[in-house]
């Protein structure tokens, strides 16, 4: 830990707007969406579908522009994706069906041009990181779900991003294997200690991975409700019947469905 | 064991057709002046491989195909990539690609002799115009097979243009691509002796129009059981990459 008394602001976003389609048809996806996130902060968004949580992180991740506003990654504008600061993990894994999940993991390494031995040294370190260092010269359609997934997150941790976003990741996991990853995820993040932005439409799963969890309203999609988690880490599975979760999880449920002023 | 006893079940059909047609003119089933025996149509195959003037006729037919295929399979999978692409091209083009399409290429042959006499490049360009719409909705379907988030997700990682292509694009098309280059190939063949037989001076498609005219059946069927040969095993060939291909870059579900 560096003597800074105030972490870095990884992410910094400042009145973001989107709008799709011109003219009449057009429509708000999302709407004066400010946020600020420190170096080292679990930060999750949750919200209807529909709300452009996607969306945000889709700008965030340069994969897409904002109408109007500003996106700060480390103090950079955003226009484009920065693979070197930003690693992306999607709802469905996206590996590459005719590599390896090693070769999977060392894609963004490759399209560098990165040496071979690096390369392998790398990806061996994240299958450890992921739990599967057996599972290296498997092809995507010989690993399950939630494999799949996580050589997907090692895929998106391989250039040491200082920020991860993910996009549902866990979304067409059932929930067994849900459960594993997220007490899977959280420890892979304290030991690489990146920036996390989670998006999902699960309630429970926001609260249990996060330090902050930011609430979402659709039409237009906009942030109503910062709400940080006070449960200790590290999360234990037990933690997800526990009072404290159970009430964030009630607040945010009434923020979504409740009669909105 | 199984595999075995089905390539034994394969040759052994083989043999079955080719018992037949030696016995159907030997026993007189059916008149040998039209169906001559297997044995008689072999001997004047080898009698034709040894003609200097056949050969000449094997060469010209063998170069308009290549030259054809060559040419065409390339252009119209360009073509097919460029408007799958682009949403606007297809809207713009598809429906006009769909109608050529439907329309049998044969009715123009006239047209193409009094524009490029009887020579190679009438061959070579009836069949081109014939295969080019047969292989374009292959080209736009193989972009079409390109899943978007594997492009997304690259993009997120850093992709270039030119590497989105490379390291996406063209191993998720070439299961389709191969499927095209397949076809294109077939209708090269079928194209140009369509053609030869229509008008020519040199080419196999020829000799076969004037050995039926002189009811000379065993030339006759020799020419035909070559082409089908060569076209069998080119095919056989293709599917081996096409197959090769889909295991290697499709997602067994």
């Amino acid at each position: 830990m560096t003597a800074a008394a105030v972490p870095h602001e990884v992410i910094a976003a400042r009145a973001v707007y989107k709008s799709f389609g011109i003219g009449a048809t057009s429509f708000a996806a999302l709407e004066d969406v400010s946020l600020s996130v420190r170096e080292g902060q679990f930060i999750s968004i949750v919200g209807p579908s529909g709300c452009g949580k996607s969306t945000l992180l889709q700008i965030i991740a340069g994969l897409s522009t904002a109408t109007r506003g500003e996106i700060l990654i480390d103090g950079e504008h955003i226009t484009s994706p920065r693979p070197d600061k930003i690693g992306v993990v999607f709802q469905e894994p996206l590996l590459l069906p005719w590599k390896t999940a090693a070769e999977n993991i060392e894609f963004p390494l490759a399209l560098r041009h990165e040496p071979t031995a690096r390369r392998r040294q790398r990806s061996q370190d994240l299958l450890d990181l992921v739990g599967l260092r057996e599972s290296a010269q498997l092809y995507p359609h010989q690993l399950s779900g939630g494999m799949k997934q996580r050589v997907a997150i090692a895929r998106g941790l391989v250039r040491d991003p200082r920020l991860l976003l993910m996009d549902e990741p866990f979304a067409a996991l059932d929930e067994q294997t849900r459960t594993r990853m997220w007490s899977e995820l959280l420890q892979i993040w304290a030991r690489s200690r990146s920036t996390v932005l989670f998006v999902t439409h699960s309630l429970i799963e926001a609260v249990y991975l996060a330090d902050v969890v930011l609430v979402m309203a659709t039409r237009p999609g906009r942030i109503i409700e910062r709400l940080p988690v006070d449960l200790p880490r590290p999360r234990t599975p037990d933690m997800v019947g526990s009072e404290v979760l159970g009430q964030l999880r009630n607040r945010i449920w009434h923020l979504i469905a409740g009669p909105q002023p | 064991m199984r595999r075995w006893s089905v390539r034994a079940g394969r040759l052994l059909t083989l043999a079955v057709i080719a018992v037949l047609w030696e016995a159907a003119g030997r026993l007189h089933w059916v008149d040998p002046d039209f169906l001559p025996p297997l044995s008689k149509v072999l001997l004047s195959l080898w009698r034709l491989l040894h003609d200097a003037q056949f050969l000449t006729d094997l060469r010209v037919t063998v170069a308009e195909c290549l030259f054809a295929f060559v040419l065409v399979t390339p252009l119209a999978l360009g073509c097919g990539f460029m408007v799958g692409e682009s949403r606007k091209l297809e809207r713009m083009l598809g429906p006009a690609l769909q109608i050529l399409l439907t329309v049998p290429k044969s009715i123009f042959l006239p047209v193409f002799v009094l524009m490029l006499g009887i020579g190679f490049a009438q061959k070579v360009v009836y069949a081109i115009v014939l295969t080019f719409f047969i292989v374009v909705p292959t080209g736009i379907a193989a972009v079409h097979s390109v899943p978007r988030g594997l492009v997304v997700a690259a993009r997120a990682f850093g992709a270039t243009r030119a590497q989105l292509y490379t390291s996406i694009y063209v191993p998720a098309m070439a299961p389709l691509v191969l499927g095209g280059m397949r076809l294109g190939l077939i209708f090269a063949v079928h194209g140009v002796v369509f053609a030869e037989m229509y008008g020519a001076e040199h080419g196999i498609g020829r000799d076969i129009m004037l050995w039926g005219e002189q009811f000379q059946m065993d030339y006759l069927l020799a020419a035909v059981l070559l082409i089908v040969v060569f076209t069998v095993v080119l095919n056989e060939l293709m599917q081996l990459c096409e197959n090769w291909s889909r295991s290697r870059f499709e997602a067994a579900s």
